[in-house]
């Protein structure tokens, strides 16, 4: 083991190529309006006909190993997909990003699962990786192409598609975890879950509960480790699994009525003005890429760590406490030091400008999409996609750079292709 | 009063009417009867789960979430929460 600090070292977000907004899905669904605010959507991504867990996982790390010296990138040795879109019963989403982003042979290769909380699982496995590998880093890339349809109701505007990478290591520049500091709450739940690649199946409130137990159960244990913790004092900033914003104000609430407001739960409106002002002050920062992209499952939780860090551009290190919480049911509450390069590393991604970039998509373009993404995650044995079907939506997504496209499949094996910028004319 | 089973079914109700009060302070207390849902109350899913999570902290009722439905009245949540408490 060594003392050096072990974190996120840089991270990247691919939030797809195309979105439809959340008011546009409300009228065409005919969902009401008035419980619009309460989801506190703006936005969501939409994957094309090409685009799979692989894609999207290469999507969103390549352009984060492009930064990194040839020496950075063969000194990763552990590549963990984390989805719960998976392709195969054996072979791993991990095992196409290896061959994609070209990375050394001399990596192990992993897939994790525990709906949204497998990636903080493989962030978790990453440091202990690292830690007993001086000088080692390790890619955890959380990936998942959505089901959501009508079938979803409210839950349809408030799903995303994507994936988010991080790069673990020593002397991280984006967050620094605290050592010891975490604490975890697991329990079987069935709130949600997919039992075939084609069908979510959801309890709303089974799961909103499940997320809130969950919530004060792996904070007591966070807790009970770190004696000294206040949660009004300690964190500069608060990140949650953000399914939905509505969802995150509820948790905060909750955490504040718990642990941190003055008069417990029957505390009155005085209270809950308190709690609204630390809500806008630590919290509110998180939700920008999550109101515009939707939930991304265990991607989720990163993703707005990415919207905090490109709002607030620390310039000094903040602390941040940390949820995850993954259905079914796992969670873990951690805390860590945004670090003053964490807003450097961040912005040579370009997250928010490849996010505002993305093509709108009206409700009957939308339609026509949705099916392709279940049709991406059910296996056959063979099939044709041709990416340059899809030309005229790919020209409206102007600096998309360089994009891996799933191209065939055959007896099962996929098989995947770069789409150059400028080279969507035949 | 025992300390394990001693609650009596008009405290967890009245538990429940305060935790309702204190998530969502626009609804009158005198209109939370036995005979309502949450839902009909005026209580979304995310108002429902920061009432129910708070009550059963407060009583430390152990309840299954298996158990828990959406469509239960007021009385029913307090019935289910005696019974495992």
């Amino acid at each position: 083991m060594n003392d050096r600090p072990i974190g996120i070292d840089a991270m990247n977000v691919y939030g797809g190529l195309a979105r439809i907004a959340a008011r546009d899905l409300f009228a065409g669904r005919g969902l009401d309006p008035e419980r619009f605010d309460n989801l506190g959507m703006a936005a969501r991504s939409v994957a094309l006909p090409f685009e799979d867990p692989v894609t999207h996982a290469v999507n969103a790390a390549a352009p984060l190993l492009a930064g990194l010296s040839a020496e950075d990138r063969d000194s990763i040795g552990f590549l963990i997909t984390a989805t719960e879109s998976g392709l195969d019963y054996s072979k791993s989403v991990a095992s196409y990003v290896h061959a994609h982003l070209g990375l050394s042979p001399a990596v192990r290769l992993l897939e994790a699962k525990q709906a949204c909380f497998a990636a903080t699982a493989a962030l978790r496995l990453a440091a202990g990786y690292v830690a007993a590998e001086p000088g080692a880093k390790a890619l955890v890339i959380a990936t998942d192409v959505a089901l959501a349809d009508a079938r979803a109701s409210y839950a349809e505007p408030a799903t995303g598609t994507g994936a988010v990478a991080l790069l673990v290591g020593e002397e991280p520049r984006v967050l620094a975890l605290d050592p010891g500091a975490t604490g975890a709450h697991s329990f079987e739940v069935q709130d949600t879950a997919r039992p075939t690649p084609d069908r979510d199946i959801a309890d709303v409130d089974r799961s909103l509960l499940a997320y809130l137990e969950c919530l004060v159960g792996a904070y007591g244990d966070y807790r009970a480790r770190v004696p000294e913790a206040d949660v009004t004092g300690t964190f500069d900033l608060l990140v949650f699994h953000t399914p939905f914003s509505g969802m995150v104000k509820a948790a905060h609430r909750r955490l504040m009525r718990e642990f941190g407001a003055p008069d417990g739960p029957s505390a009155g409106p005085a209270d809950r003005r308190w709690i609204d002002e630390d809500f806008a002050r630590r919290v509110a920062p998180s939700l920008c890429y999550p109101d515009v992209v939707g939930n991304l499952f265990s991607g989720s939780l990163y993703l707005a760590l990415a919207g905090a860090i490109d709002t607030l551009r620390p310039q000094g290190e903040l602390r941040a406490g940390l949820f995850s919480y993954g259905s079914g049911c796992s969670s873990e509450f951690f805390s860590g030091v945004v670090r003053d390069t964490a807003a450097g590393t961040l912005a040579a991604m370009d997250i928010a400008g490849r996010l505002d970039r993305r093509a709108d998509l009206t409700f009957a373009e939308y339609e026509e999409l949705l099916p392709h993404s279940t049709s991406s995650l059910v296996p056959v044995a063979d099939r044709d996609i041709d990416p340059y079907a899809w030309k005229d939506l790919l020209d409206r997504v102007p600096d998309r750079g360089r994009l891996l496209a799933l191209t065939s499949v055959k007896d099962h094996h996929r098989h995947y292709d770069w789409i150059a910028e400028g080279t969507t004319a035949r | 009063m025992s300390d394990t089973t001693g609650l009596t079914h008009d405290e967890i109700l009245r538990t429940i009417r305060r935790h309702t009060v204190a998530v969502v302070p626009e609804i009158d207390s005198a209109r939370i009867v036995p005979e309502r849902t949450l839902d009909e109350l005026g209580c979304n899913s995310i108002d429902r789960a920061e009432i129910l999570t708070g009550v059963l902290e407060e009583l430390d009722v152990d309840l299954p979430l298996e158990k828990l439905t959406s469509g239960a009245t007021v009385e029913e949540l307090a019935r289910l929460m005696g019974e495992h408490r």
